[in-house]
Formats: structure tokens, sequence, C-alpha cells
């Protein structure tokens, strides 16, 4: 029982730490959260439904596809919603909770009820050891290793990713050195719509999907973030590995009425003993 | 001043620049000009006005008055990163290198718009060369430097390019007297190589040492400008402007 649990809280603490990682790159670069984060992940699974369902493509592309268009819509967005919004983190916070209700109801026009999700990713039966799980999770778990290699590799060789990193550490500097401070918050905003969206095509095919399914999930990935550290980026990824196994086996040992305890219990907790998270640091406010 | 220092014409230059923090008029109706091939010290007292000069030649602040030209270029209604592609490089206040990045990330940086690879390997080896303790440390990350070390590396971020004028904001604040005398040695090698220096500095004693000449500031105005000797060899002008 521990391995099939434990297995099934890896795949969802995938997801929490794929989904946080957005929340991370935000916050790194404007030191402020972005509470439509959940709300991209559920878009992202229903574009990914649509597309699945409209053009039957395979699960590479797929995903890839779902990439693309949300790192597009990321960058616009961005141009027409949160450049407005940075001058002040109130206002940054409710603008970001607006938008992800306004996305959140904008799929709830076409959708009402949740819908069950092709099954882009296979439906075979996998085993390891005792533990016996459909295919998709093993494709959440090897995506979300893929993805945070290839962010890896991005921010660490490349010029760009260089930029991203100089635009968090210190956006004033940078713009001195010539990088467009503009063009790499927008960046920063199209890869988290970006990761976010595929997050949420690679869990639709394991649940229904529901124009509601981005709430809990946002709040556990930041949750996930916030334990971890949310200027952190391996943080993030350990937190939401330790959120999604722990409510996971709480579920299943406890009861799973408590398994959404789980994550907020450990939030508290966090914020209380050490509010920089397990791998975070003070950063200095940006003024 | 050199005498082909004096003919050269200003690689920058502000006119009647002014600068304003809410109702606070920080800068008032400054003058300057820097030539090619010049050290250039801007003197004054914390609150003098330097900084917000220094700044809004960058691009960080914007001026709510005046021109800055950098060769006969209008620039002051351009951003940071333009004014950086056009020749402008900035050590800050502080050294504010990148703390995240390591030492060779940050040099990158300083190289940023600079495509050429080839190009870079050979300004990164320059830098190197005045600051041979970063080549020890260019996998460090950078925030573990010691200030010293750090000084060094936004000066070296701000050469990796080859800039046309580069502007310094108190590049001796809170260093060790050994670390000034190497910061400052190594500005001396700078100018050798015919690099455009302005500098702002609240320790006179120590830009007077490498500067042609300076301008001293009261409260956001010029009140003195003369070339660096007269200041250094006349205890009275140092006296009357400088406190010191």
């Amino acid at each position: 029982m521990f391995d099939q649990l434990f297995i099934g809280g890896l795949a969802t603490g995938c997801v929490y730490a794929v989904v946080g990682l957005g929340f991370t790159l935000v916050y790194r670069t404007l030191r402020m959260v972005n509470f439509a984060q959940g709300h991209v992940f559920m878009a992202g699974a229903f574009l990914g439904l649509v597309i699945a369902e409209r053009v039957h493509l395979p699960a590479l592309p797929l995903l890839f596809v779902v990439g693309a268009v949300a790192f597009a819509l990321g960058m616009v967005l961005e141009r027409l919603v949160f450049r407005r919004l940075y001058h002040n983190h109130e206002v940054f916070i409710v603008g970001s909770i607006g938008l992800g209700i306004v996305l959140m109801n904008g799929v709830r026009v076409f959708f009402p009820e949740p819908v069950p999700f092709p099954k882009v990713f296979g439906s075979e039966v996998v085993q390891i050891g005792a533990a016996r799980f459909q295919e998709g999770y093993l494709w959440v778990v090897l995506s979300t290793l893929v993805l945070v290699v290839l962010l890896h590799a991005m921010f660490t060789y490349t010029r760009t990713g260089r930029a991203l990193r100089a635009v968090a550490a210190d956006a004033e500097i940078a713009a001195t050195v010539g990088v467009d401070v503009k063009r790499a918050i927008a960046l920063t905003f199209g890869l988290s719509f970006a990761v976010a969206a595929i997050a949420g095509v690679l869990i639709g095919p394991l649940y229904f999907v529901s124009f509601d399914m981005g709430d809990m999930v946002g709040l556990k990935a930041f949750s996930a973030a916030v334990f971890g550290g949310i200027n952190s980026i391996p943080g993030t990824i350990l937190g939401g590995l330790v959120i999604g196994v722990l409510e996971n086996l709480a579920g299943g040992y406890i009861s799973s009425a408590y398994k959404d305890l789980v994550a907020f219990v450990i939030l508290l907790v966090m914020l209380i003993w050490r509010p920089t998270g397990l791998l975070g640091r003070e950063t200095p406010v940006k003024v | 001043m050199p005498p082909e220092k004096a003919l050269s014409r200003p690689v920058l230059s502000t006119s009647d620049l002014n600068v304003h923090y809410g109702k606070v008029h920080a800068v008032q109706g400054v003058s300057l000009e820097v030539r090619a091939g010049e050290v250039v010290a801007l003197l004054g007292a914390n609150g003098a006005g330097k900084s917000s000069i220094i700044r809004s030649l960058v691009g960080l602040t914007p001026a709510s008055g005046g021109r800055i030209l950098l060769r006969d270029r209008r620039i002051d209604g351009l951003s940071s990163e333009v004014r950086s592609a056009l020749g402008m490089a900035y050590v800050p206040e502080g050294r504010r290198v990148f703390g995240d990045l390591t030492v060779r990330d940050n040099l990158l940086m300083g190289a940023y718009l600079v495509k050429d690879r080839a190009k870079i390997e050979q300004q990164l080896e320059e830098v190197f060369g005045l600051f041979p303790g970063l080549r020890e440390r260019h996998r460090q990350i950078a925030a573990t430097l010691s200030g010293g070390e750090q000084q060094m590396l936004a000066i070296g971020r701000a050469l990796v390019r080859e800039p046309e004028v580069l502007i310094l904001d108190e590049p001796s604040l809170g260093l060790a007297p050994v670390m000034i005398k190497v910061i400052y040695e190594t500005l001396k090698r700078i100018r050798e190589r015919g690099m455009t220096l302005l500098l702002a500095e609240q320790s006179a004693h120590i830009a007077l040492k490498i500067a042609d000449r300076a301008y001293v500031l009261e409260t956001g105005r010029v009140t003195y400008e003369s070339d660096a000797a007269s200041l250094r060899s006349d205890p009275a002008l140092r006296e009357s402007y400088l406190g010191a």
C-alpha cells in the first residue's frame, strides 16, 4: 500500500511542483505573487482537452502546443493586465485573483460540468514493485523531470536565462547592462503560464477536468512554493514533492477527508517556523 | 589637463540638468562635460547630488529638465538599456553585483549586448588580466565575495564590453583602505588605456589622485569647477570647497 500511495503522491507532487514553479518564477522577478497561477493550470487542461479532441495530437506534440500557446498567452496578459498592476503588491494580488476568476468563469461558460480527458498518455497499467498505476502517472513524473532539466539548462547556460536571473537579482542594474527588463518580465510570465498549462494537460487524463480544478491545486502549489522557499526553484520542487507524497499518505493511512488539510498544516507550520521556506533566502524588498 | 584632452570633443555632457524627487530639487541646473580620455570627478558631501546626477546620466532617475548628450546624441529621453547600447557603462554605489550569479555569469551579463563569442572571451581575459583574483573565483557565487572583490567584479562587469565612457558612483564607499588602493590603482591603469571616466566620490583626496578635472557640488549645484591639479595643490581651495 505504501508504494502505491507514494507513487500516486509523487505524481500529484510533481503537479504541485510544476504549478508552484510558476509562482516562484514570477516572485523571483517581481517579488509578487500571481494568484491566477492555479487557474492557468485549469485553463491549460481545457486547452489540452480541446486540442486533443479536435486535432487528435499525440502526447508530446500536445504538451508542446499547449505550452507554446500558454507561453504566448502569458506574454500577452503580462502586457495587457499584469504590467498595469506592478506598482503596488496589494493591487497586483487582487488583480491576479480577479484574472483567475475571469479565466475560471470563461471556461465555465463552455464547460459547466466536469468532463473526461482523452487518454492521450495511454491507459496501460504499469507495475513497479507492489505498486500498480496508470501509465499517465509515469508521464507526469518523467515530464516534470524533463521540464525541470530544460528550465535549469535554460537558466544556467543561455544568454536569455542569465538575463532573467539577472533581472530577478537586480532589475535596475540589469537594465544598465542592456537587458530589456520589460521583455524579460513578459518572458517570465510566459514561462510561468507554460509550465502551469503543461501541468494541467498532464493531470487531465488522470481525473475529470472541471472549471474549478485550479482552486485547490493553485493553493497547494502556492503552499509548496512557500514550504520550499518561494524564491528557490529547487525549494519549490522539493516542496511540491513533499506535500504531494505526505497528503497522499495521510489520505491513505488516516482518512481521505484529511488529505487537503496536510498542505495547509505544512504551510502554517512553515510560516511560523521558517517563513523563508526550506531552501529559500531572505530577499531585500524592492523599492 | 593634457592639451589633446582639452581639445577633444565631449563624450558626455549635460546642460542645465535638473532632477526632482517629488518636491525635493536634488540637482539644480548642472552643466558638465567629460572629454574623450579624461577622468572627471564629481566631488561633494553626502546629499550634494552626485548620485542623482549619475543615476540620471545612466537613465535610472529621470531628469526633470535639461539635456544629456552622449557624443552629439541627446539621450535624456532614452531608457537605460539603450544608453548602455550606445556605450555607457555604470558601476553603481554599493557594487550591486548579481548576487545569485557566478563571477563569470556576472561578467557575461556585462557583455550582454556583445554577440561575438570570441570577442566576449577576449574581453573576459582582459578583465581577468586587470583583476586576477576574479579568474580564480570565476565559478564562485558573487554574493559570497568580499566587498572589495565585489567592487572588482562590478568594475569588471562594466568594462567587459569596452564602453565609451565608464561612470562610477562612490567606488571607494565601504571598502578597507588597502582595497581602495587596489581599486584606484586599477582605475589608473584603465585611464592609461585611454578610457573616459566619470567618477562620483565623497573622498575627494582619493578621487583627485587620478582625476584630470573636478566639479564640486553643494546642495545640487556646481559650486566650483577646475582642473584637479589646482585642487590637489591648493590647500585653501580644498579647505573652501571640500573641507579638507
